[in-house]
């Protein structure tokens, strides 16, 4: 009776599977496939990687604490990683919000490193996402100025985000001052993208913004933030002493 | 014998690529039909795929293997686990780029009724965590009878006309699971929550039914 059950459950399978085992590829097909693929040339091999295995491997610890096996695809390890953005100031502005948080997320490992290979970026996110549902680019004006680094993901009322370390470049280049690239006088920014769903698009700024805000430890950050597309855009820079003057929002 | 002798030279990412992907092409090609119920764009998905797929592949071995050596990353695909879990990557690229090259992809990924998990924040990964955990409970037994309901009704040779009726959603989902794919696997290559794939099949299985009672 238990063989018979389990056979049962079985048959429908295999006439699915019999129906799709009609469809071939064909020889010749399957000859030009290879050919292309051979002689195609992978970009940006040998160049240093961008995922952190350390992370990672948190990210894996994760979904198995939550029952998922090994299989479980990277596509869904990078939504566990999410996290929920602080919410300290409710329905507050929301540029406020990422600049008081940013502290909060640098408490995570990154989830990826586009050092060494900067151009990486939509290749990573076409990996991860689709192009539907989160596909966003560096804006190239960032990319003349700043080199990116590690990254994190994380959620914002329930919209795919990423922050991005981004180094100055200028600051790259031997200083004579060796104060000259401390954290402090650094140009150093954090590049945060969101795709701007319904909930996400009505906090949003709809013109371009440009403030500096100080925080609770005193330090006050320029928040630059305008809309491009379907995505959201903010870079918050820690200023240094020196160029703290301005209105400044407590 | 393989091509891919001691005699010839080292293989490179893209000789491992092929030497693993290669057996994989026909099933991706059935996955890819699958999803756009055409064989002449399940094709153009099938190429499309495979070339992302290559690009992406020494990152693949570093996040997965932990190395940027094609010869270990030869070596390591030779581990069933390994196999596996290229073969759902692969499917999931398949997936990936059905959608992206799908005019109206947005009304799968923002279903209103059925939550993506491309929408999902930490509390709905919670969520997706304890459907999971429903898998050995009652939904698995309700899902066990539509199976032998199925089981009857698939004597009837018009299934197929009504397979082509199914969503794309709904005929990868029964291809996946014909498969043998369980339902986390499916979940994880789709990326959508477990309870929307075991619905989506329980959902197929009575379209396939309500075909066969108004054939009588």
């Amino acid at each position: 009776m238990d063989f018979h059950k389990q056979d049962q459950g079985s048959i429908w399978k295999r006439q699915v599977r019999d129906t799709f085992s009609s469809i071939r590829l064909e020889g010749k097909k399957a000859q030009e496939l290879e050919n292309l693929l051979l002689s195609t040339e992978l970009d940006g091999v040998g160049r240093r990687r961008r995922f952190s295995s350390k992370n990672l491997g948190i990210i894996f610890n994760k979904l198995h604490n939550a029952g998922v096996g090994y299989v479980t695809t990277a596509m869904v390890a990078a939504f566990a990683a999410f996290m929920v953005m602080p919410d300290e100031n409710g329905d507050g502005d929301p540029i406020l919000e990422w600049a008081s948080s940013q502290s909060g997320l640098k408490g995570f490992p990154a989830d990826f490193d586009l050092e060494g290979d900067p151009t990486a970026f939509p290749e990573l996110m076409e990996e991860f996402f689709t192009k539907e549902a989160f596909h966003p680019a560096i804006p190239q004006q960032i990319q003349a100025h700043y080199t990116p680094s590690e990254g994190r993901f994380f959620a914002i009322a329930g919209s795919p985000a990423v922050s991005i370390q981004l180094k100055d470049v200028s600051a790259v280049q031997p200083a004579s001052d060796a104060l000259a690239n401390t954290p402090e006088n650094s140009k150093n920014a954090t590049l945060y993208i969101v795709k701007l769903s319904d909930a996400v698009s009505k906090k949003f700024p709809k013109d371009k913004v440009s403030k500096r805000i100080k925080g609770p430890s005193g330090k006050v950050r320029k928040i630059n933030a305008w809309r491009e597309g379907k995505y959201g855009f903010a870079v918050v820079q820690v200023l240094a002493s020196n160029e703290q003057g301005g209105t400044v929002t407590e | 014998m393989s091509i891919f002798s001691k005699q010839q030279s080292p293989l490179n990412w893209n000789g491992v690529f092929v030497k693993h992907s290669k057996r994989l092409w026909e099933p991706m090609l059935r996955f890819a039909a699958s999803l756009t119920n055409s064989a002449e764009l399940a094709d153009d998905v099938l190429q499309t795929s495979l070339l992302k797929a290559l690009k992406a592949f020494p990152r693949f071995s570093k996040k997965n293997f932990l190395t940027d050596i094609p010869t270990e990353a030869d070596l390591a695909l030779e581990k069933e686990h390994f196999q596996l879990h290229f073969k759902n990557w692969l499917y999931r690229i398949v997936k990936n780029t059905y959608l992206d090259e799908r005019a109206e992809s947005s009304k799968w990924i923002f279903d209103p009724d059925e939550k993506s998990i491309e929408a999902a924040s930490a509390n709905d990964f919670q969520a997706l965590a304890s459907d999971v955990n429903l898998l050995s409970g009652e939904n698995s037994a309700d899902f066990a009878k539509e199976e032998k309901e199925f089981y009857r009704l698939a004597l009837d040779d018009g299934w197929k006309k009504r397979l082509e009726l199914l969503s794309d959603r709904q005929r990868s989902i029964l291809f996946l699971a014909a498969e043998d794919y369980a339902y986390k696997e499916i979940a994880s290559i789709l990326n959508i929550p477990i309870g929307t794939v075991m619905s989506n099949l329980s959902r197929a299985l009575q379209k396939l039914k309500k075909g066969e009672e108004s054939s009588f």
